[in-house]
């Protein structure tokens, strides 16, 4: 095969059973790789009642035919499993060089079932793979296994491995890669904890066999000399203040959240502005293989208390531990972080947890007695502190590395999180970004903005700029933009790249620059309407797979919050989310039911089984 | 040129005759100053003369805001509004 490897690598970690399984072309071409051949894999071997924390559970992590490629942001690789924190699937995606170098060994993907007795790593050389003990590497955080595992395997070695907060069930643990790059949602790391899975080292060198090379050179030639030539008169503002510059967007359209989401605006947004990052603590700036844009952020603090350096944060971390805890220390914001990259935990899911704590102490439902300390809000030492104790669930961190919804249900307050299919936001609130509340609701990994983001036809201008507030018609471009984010995703590709340069720069995105990378790395002529179908077969996997797990209808929601308390404060005051007369149109054009299920016809019209 | 008036000496910048204008990230270049200041209002003015006098060239791509709404830049100003630009951006 071309563009992919055709192996997939299966390790039964209660065995130690290492085979080598062939990859079928035809589920190839139907699924396309990275998160389609996962929920392939998934719905064909996955019990979807599972106990996600079970040896049954399985881990996928998948590339894709773009992945190691010099296709531009060739760079990304799906991990796919049963999420302890929502009990649906996870779609947790990452960058770095870790993924490249995993497809050069000569595999697709790998995929762990069972559980080991004791603490192992996997280490896959160039088509061959083994089991190593571990026991050495249980309890270091992720920067120090890192380093250790490449003192101890190869120079050349990419890794990524979970911290104490996966050893420790931390329901949002993450997988952490090259150090600092994050699968960092849904808590895939606590299900690599659960099963005794540390790390997965790859060495690899091979080139990816291009089916048409000269023209896949031309291609990607013409794409980043058109990106060039664009970046001369229009710098990427990623590449100058990462994607924390996002913060003054978000603040004058009104929807920036803030304590806890009672709020559209902060007072103090600049000081944890992208801007004031550059200006304050950035190093450089980093780039994923064979990116063009280096939106990534080596950061070094040195303020008394949170002294450190690393990488982020991001524009969800900001918002997350800034405006949504009032916390406008971005020393702090950025200690916390860190912290969250070395003992392997999602930082928006952390932020969001302490958010409705912090509502919850305000409220009087949560004392002192019970956090072990005061929880203000802004309080920017108990942001640094309560991250450190939940990585290692020690007091007041034992509850909150349950998330927000588990927390807030405790005190017979599950409103109060800012969740959907208990995951929280990322930071676009809803009632002024209305097709953003619909992506939440039906997002299959719960809240998330990364399955179809209306925030870059809503708030950020790309391909234009649409009404935010209007309901209306946003069902159709939800859809599109979601099944659009299934082939970037299943191809190995960055969604910031795409969605600038592989579109057809309408607001009805087709994946028609995706479509020449892919037919010249593969040879598998796809139409555009093959390739575009391919994401919506993705989108209706994942969804007949939440089905068999027991999620309808009712689990696509929205906090009251969102759809009922209309926003004080900004240039958004006064809306709510329109969800339930969006959802109506939505299942109507998936040809879903009114519950939220997809139909016999269309799940036999995509080949669904 | 139309006289702007950076908006921290601008004691009376929310009497009707001023529009506030702000510029983020790669447009803060177009800047006369200050990234707040603004501008004297009249009437028909609208967010194109805005573009105009910071001579932003027509080829930069920016995303402009008046009181928080998208807007073209056909769009007729009011006094006391806010005019936001920032360039396009792919990514959050």
């Amino acid at each position: 095969m071309y563009g992919w490897r055709g192996k997939l690598l299966r390790v039964n970690l209660s065995t130690g059973e290492i085979i080598v399984d062939q990859l079928d072309p035809k589920i190839a071409r139907d699924y396309i790789g990275g998160r389609g051949l996962g929920i392939y894999l998934m719905n064909q071997e996955l019990d979807p009642q599972c106990d996600p924390f079970s040896p049954e559970n399985m881990i996928i992590m998948a590339t894709g035919p773009l992945t190691g490629t010099k296709a531009p942001t060739g760079a990304r690789y799906m991990v796919m499993t049963k999420s302890p924190l929502t009990g649906a699937i996870t779609c947790s995606n990452s960058g770095g060089k870790f993924p490249a170098a995993f497809k050069q060994t000569g595999f697709d993907a790998v995929i762990f079932t069972g559980k080991a007795d004791k603490p192992v790593y996997l280490v896959i050389e160039n088509n061959t793979a083994r089991l190593k003990q571990a026991g050495h590497l249980w309890g270091k955080t992720t920067h120090d296994t890192t380093d250790a595992l490449v003192t101890e395997t190869h120079e050349n070695a990419k890794v990524a491995c979970i911290g104490p907060a996966g050893e420790n069930g931390v329901l949002f643990a993450s997988i952490m890669n090259d150090k600092d790059r994050a699968a960092g949602r849904s808590g895939v790391g606590a299900v690599m904890g659960a099963k005794n899975l540390k790390a997965v080292v790859v060495i690899g060198d091979q080139e990816i066999p291009i089916a048409d090379d000269a023209g896949f050179k031309a291609i990607n030639k013409r794409l980043i000399d058109a990106f060039r030539k664009a970046a001369k008169e229009n710098p990427p503002p990623l590449r100058l203040h990462g994607t924390a510059v996002t913060v003054m967007a978000t603040q004058n359209y009104g929807v920036l959240p803030t304590k806890n989401w009672q709020q559209g605006t902060f007072d103090n947004w600049e000081k944890i502005h992208g801007e004031t990052l550059t200006e304050k603590y950035l190093v450089s700036n980093s780039a994923c293989f064979s990116c063009p844009i280096g939106c990534g952020r080596k950061t070094k603090v040195e303020e008394p208390g949170f002294e450190g350096q690393g990488e982020g944060p991001e524009y969800e971390t900001v918002y997350a531990m800034g405006s949504n805890c009032m916390v406008d220390n971005l020393a702090a914001v950025t200690k916390a972080n860190y912290l969250c990259n070395e003992y392997g935990m999602d930082t928006i899911t952390m932020g969001a947890t302490i958010a409705c704590a912090m509502e919850l102490y305000d409220i009087g439902l949560l004392t002192e007695k019970e956090v072990g300390r005061t929880l203000e809000w802004g309080d920017a030492k108990a942001l640094v502190e309560l991250t450190k104790q939940t990585a290692f669930r020690q007091g007041f961190g034992d509850l909150l590395a349950q998330g927000s919804y588990r927390l807030a249900e405790k005190y017979n307050r599950p409103e109060l999180a800012m969740v959907s299919k208990k995951q929280e936001f990322p930071g676009y609130d809803p009632r002024g970004s209305q097709g953003m509340g619909l992506a939440y609701a039906t997002s299959p990994i719960g809240g998330s903005h990364m399955r179809g983001d209306p925030a870059y036809f809503e708030l950020l201008g790309v391909p234009k700029v649409i009404d935010r507030l209007e309901w209306k018609g946003k069902a159709n471009l939800v859809k599109i933009w979601q099944d659009f984010f299934c082939v970037i995703d299943a191809a190995g590709l960055c969604v910031f790249y795409s969605v600038r340069n592989l579109g057809n720069s309408e607001l009805e995105m087709l994946p028609t620059g995706i479509l020449e990378l892919i037919n010249a790395a593969t040879g598998a002529n796809y139409t555009l309407e093959e390739l575009a179908k391919a994401g919506e077969r993705i989108s209706n996997a994942e969804r007949h797979f939440l089905v068999k797990a027991g999620f309808t209808r009712k689990d696509d929601s929205l906090p009251p919050r969102m759809t009922k308390e209309p926003l004080p404060d900004g240039t958004s005051g006064g809306s709510v989310c329109h969800l339930d007369e969006m959802l109506d149109d939505y299942y109507a054009l998936r040809g879903w039911s009114n519950d939220g299920i997809p139909t016999p016809e269309k799940l036999s019209e995509l080949g669904i089984a | 040129m139309t006289a702007y008036q950076p908006l921290k000496n601008c004691r009376n910048w929310a009497l009707p005759d001023h529009v506030t204008i702000k510029l983020f990230s790669t447009l803060r270049q177009y800047t006369p100053g200050e990234k707040e200041f603004s501008l004297p209002w009249h009437s028909n003015m609208q967010a194109q003369e805005v573009l105009n006098i910071l001579k932003i060239p027509d080829t930069v791509e920016r995303v402009i805001l008046v009181n928080g709404r998208y807007s073209e830049s056909d769009k007729k100003l009011s006094p006391n509004d806010i005019v936001v630009l920032f360039p396009p951006m792919a990514g959050g």
